[in-house]
């Protein structure tokens, strides 16, 4: 007798694959027609120059350059869940793998366009290939930037590779085109025990790789603003403060997803409270080290009392940008901590709404270390002009943006199982007269009796 | 390359005694250089073009400046500072911007792909970014500077450059060009003194000067040894060219 | 020694060897995991690091001797 994988949440898991709602259509209409807008809005700036955003001297960069660190860093999201907990043997971590890492690669793409997008020439990109000087700190971003996106869609495609499988043989009565999708993308997965073990051994290798990439590409995406002179931006401290923020924006954004799909898919026997239980401590220890590095940043300036160092100070805690700085500090830490410590232990729906103010207050805090630095230079006489107000161009393309991304993420749970078949099966003895599935098909219990 | 040529350093000193901050030097640049003109509108969002600028600088930040007529105020006219150790050329991502080995730092409009990074690095603030077309109305339009310095994947200096851009002062190099040019086809030597920026020129109070800081001898060399002299954010390291006497 | 030093220097400060560090490691990472797909894929019921149908036709060919 052989062992074999049965999964009984099989039915469920391929549930929403069957449907196709008026809500998804509505949703859908939504998510392109506010992309359409941003889409009007780039042919504005595309045909009229950056000028149509509220970018100046010396704020040269505002919005976008946010929106690119930001998507960067809920990237991090997947490859958290998925790499770093896989080698730390968290097997809970199971059900939400591929949800987490559909957000990293629908998210980075959209990093990638917030830079071309912020770029006055971006025809001419290719000459970062062509011209490129190794010594610039966008050349380790657009590296490791590549390298990220590219293992990120590889890991994830190995990942979903079984269950495409599944979807080839289960979904009989999908159209057409989509059976044949399912054919091609499963490169003739046969599922037998070699396969899987093989896969596996892949897979723990690249989870390695890719918490490697982790620690590099918020590092470098930081080093942007840290190779820099500039007050606020050149410090140490600045790597490990990116990377943080970076994990603990994206591991909030993993559950407001699988609070999203539990609902909207009823999946709330796969995706048990226990899961969001765990990823509340998780989110604690994150809070706290967020904590940690504001306290060491902030205190180590103020104690230091170097002049143009102040002058950034000033502005984030009392000046200018106080009430964003402030209202950061309430959405990222105060209530959020609160929220998880006090509210959070079994209730997804506080858990959602903390973790929807940490990435509402993420934004605001790359804001916050981009733009106030610019609006005190070292040489005071620009304090005149240090101002920036964004301008619908920049906020109807980063709400394309964002659209984007949840339309593709929406569409994917509609064609793929969200979360895993084959990872979440268990062995199960093989019984003759139990009705299995033919020789190539070895899940579930529908289809053909088996050999004596 | 030219008569027994071989490469300089240059540099240029400000002596702020002499400086009345007319700014005519930020109007000759502007007109040798083709600066872009923005409306009113651009210029109150800080959108203004200025390859040299003219600002007060308060000795403190927040000192008072007084109340007339005991105002104490200062001046500084700014050009690119066209540092030794340029923090604008490490970071340019395609070599739009270099530093060639007359320590001039040049831009390069045809490769410039419009990321600022080099406008965000520079210390100084010398570097400005076409937000616009840049465009030219009535008699301005007619009156261009003709002179070029492009060719070869190069368009550099007074050409005319398309919006999203970065662009500063270049030490008025086509002048340089044309000064060295003028020397080969007079089959002459090139000296220092023939090569002069616009900025320089038109100095009202004869503040400005500009030569070779290695020749030992020259004006620049001369008068960087003073006692008055300084260079802006000394203590950053990006080594400016740029020299400034103080006044008293 | 010199010679090293300024090759490195080189690498970093001239524009176009950036560029093509790029290309080398997404291609180097495009082979590897070309490789490791096909690899995966290869997996057999047998078990064996070889797939069983290689095997197969390697007996036979010896068989012929």
């Amino acid at each position: 007798m052989r062992a074999r994988l049965i999964n009984k949440h099989e039915a469920a898991i391929l549930a929403p694959l069957r449907d196709f709602t008026n809500a998804d259509r509505l949703l859908w209409a939504i998510l392109v027609g506010l992309i359409a807008v941003g889409g009007y809005a780039y042919y504005q700036q595309w045909t009229f120059g950056l000028g149509v955003t509220g970018l100046n001297r010396p704020v040269y960069w505002g919005v976008y350059i946010t929106n690119f660190v930001f998507f960067i860093g809920l990237a991090h999201s997947g490859t958290f869940i998925s790499a770093i907990l896989r080698l730390a043997g968290a097997s809970w971590r199971k059900p939400l793998v591929r949800a987490a890492e559909a957000i990293t690669i629908f998210s980075l793409p959209f990093g990638v366009s917030s830079i071309l997008i912020d770029m006055g020439r971006p025809e001419r990109a290719f000459n970062i290939i062509f011209y490129g000087r190794f010594q610039s700190p966008l050349l380790w971003d657009f590296t490791a930037v590549s390298l990220y996106m590219f293992s990120s869609v590889v890991f994830f495609y190995l990942s979903l590779l079984p269950d495409i499988a599944l979807c080839r043989d289960r979904l009989t009565e999908a159209p057409a085109w989509q059976r044949q999708m399912y054919r091609l993308l499963a490169l003739g997965w046969e599922g037998n025990p070699e396969q899987y073990h093989r896969l596996e051994g892949v897979l723990d290798g690249m989870a390695i790789f890719m918490t490697l990439l982790v620690v590099t590409v918020h590092t470098v995406v930081s080093w942007v603003f840290g190779m820099t002179l500039q007050p606020g931006w050149h410090t140490a401290l600045i790597g490990p403060f990116f990377l943080l923020g970076a994990i603990f924006s994206g591991t909030a954004a993993v559950v407001i997803a699988l609070a999203v799909l539990r609902r909207v898919y009823h999946l709330e026997d796969i995706l048990p409270i226990n899961l969001f239980n765990s990823l509340r401590k998780l989110l604690i220890v994150f809070t706290l080290g967020w904590l940690y590095m504001m306290v060491a940043e902030y205190l180590t300036i103020y104690y230091g009392g170097v002049t143009e160092e102040m002058l950034v100070f000033w502005q984030k805690f009392t000046d200018d940008f106080a009430g964003m700085f402030w209202l950061m500090v309430l959405l990222v830490f105060v209530i959020p901590l609160f929220i998880f410590v006090f509210l959070g232990k079994d209730r997804i729906g506080w858990m959602v709404t903390a973790c929807v103010l940490v990435n509402v207050g993420m934004w605001l805090e790359r804001y916050v270390v981009i733009v106030p630095t610019e609006t005190r230079p070292r040489l005071i006489y620009e304090l005149v002009l240090g101002d920036y107000s964004p301008t619908w161009v920049e906020g109807a393309i980063t709400a394309a943006l964002f659209s984007g991304m949840i339309l593709l993420y929406a569409a994917f749970t509609r064609y793929f199982p969200i979360v895993p078949v084959w990872e979440t099966a268990e062995e199960a003895e093989e019984k003759p007269g139990e009705t299995v599935t033919a020789p190539r098909r070895r899940w579930g219990t529908v289809g053909k009796t088996a050999p004596k | 390359m030219g008569f027994g040529f071989f490469y300089m350093r240059w540099s240029m000193v400000i002596d702020l005694d002499k400086c009345v901050a007319c700014q005519g030097c930020s109007v000759a640049c502007r007109f040798e250089n083709n600066t872009p003109v923005v409306k009113p509108d651009e210029a109150i969002k800080g959108r203004a073009i200025r390859w040299n600028d003219v600002f007060p600088l308060p000795i403190n930040p927040k000192e008072e400046t007084g109340e007339y007529p005991n105002v104490k105020t200062r001046y500084l006219t700014r050009p690119c500072m066209h540092c030794e150790n340029p923090p604008c050329v490490k970071v340019c991502p395609v070599q739009a911007t270099f530093k060639n080995e007359e320590g001039i730092v040049q831009q390069n409009y045809a490769r410039c792909i419009g990321c600022r990074f080099c406008t965000v690095a520079c210390p100084y603030g010398v570097r400005y970014f076409n937000w616009h077309e840049p465009e030219w109305e009535g008699s301005l339009a007619t009156h261009l500077n003709p002179d070029r310095l492009e060719g070869d994947g190069d368009l550099e200096g007074p050409a005319i450059r398309p919006k999203g851009i970065v662009e500063k002062c270049t030490f008025c190099i086509h002048r340089l060009q044309k000064a060295r040019a003028r020397a080969d086809s007079e089959k002459r030597a090139f000296r220092p003194d023939e090569y002069i920026p616009a900025c320089v020129q038109t100095c009202t109070g004869k503040a400005r000067f500009f030569g070779d800081l290695d020749d030992p001898n020259s004006t620049v060399s001369l008068l960087a040894k003073s006692p008055r002299a300084f260079r802006v954010l000394e203590d950053v390291g990006t080594h400016p060219k740029v020299i400034y006497l103080k006044e008293g | 020694m010199e010679q090293i030093v300024s090759l490195i220097s080189a690498f970093f400060t001239e524009p176009g060897p950036g560029g093509i560090f790029v290309l080398l490691v997404i291609s180097l990472a495009g082979a590897v995991y070309f490789i490791l797909i096909r690899w995966i894929l290869q997996g057999d019921e047998s078990g064996l690091p070889i797939p069983s149908k290689m095997l197969k036709s390697y007996r036979q060919l010896s068989s012929r001797r």
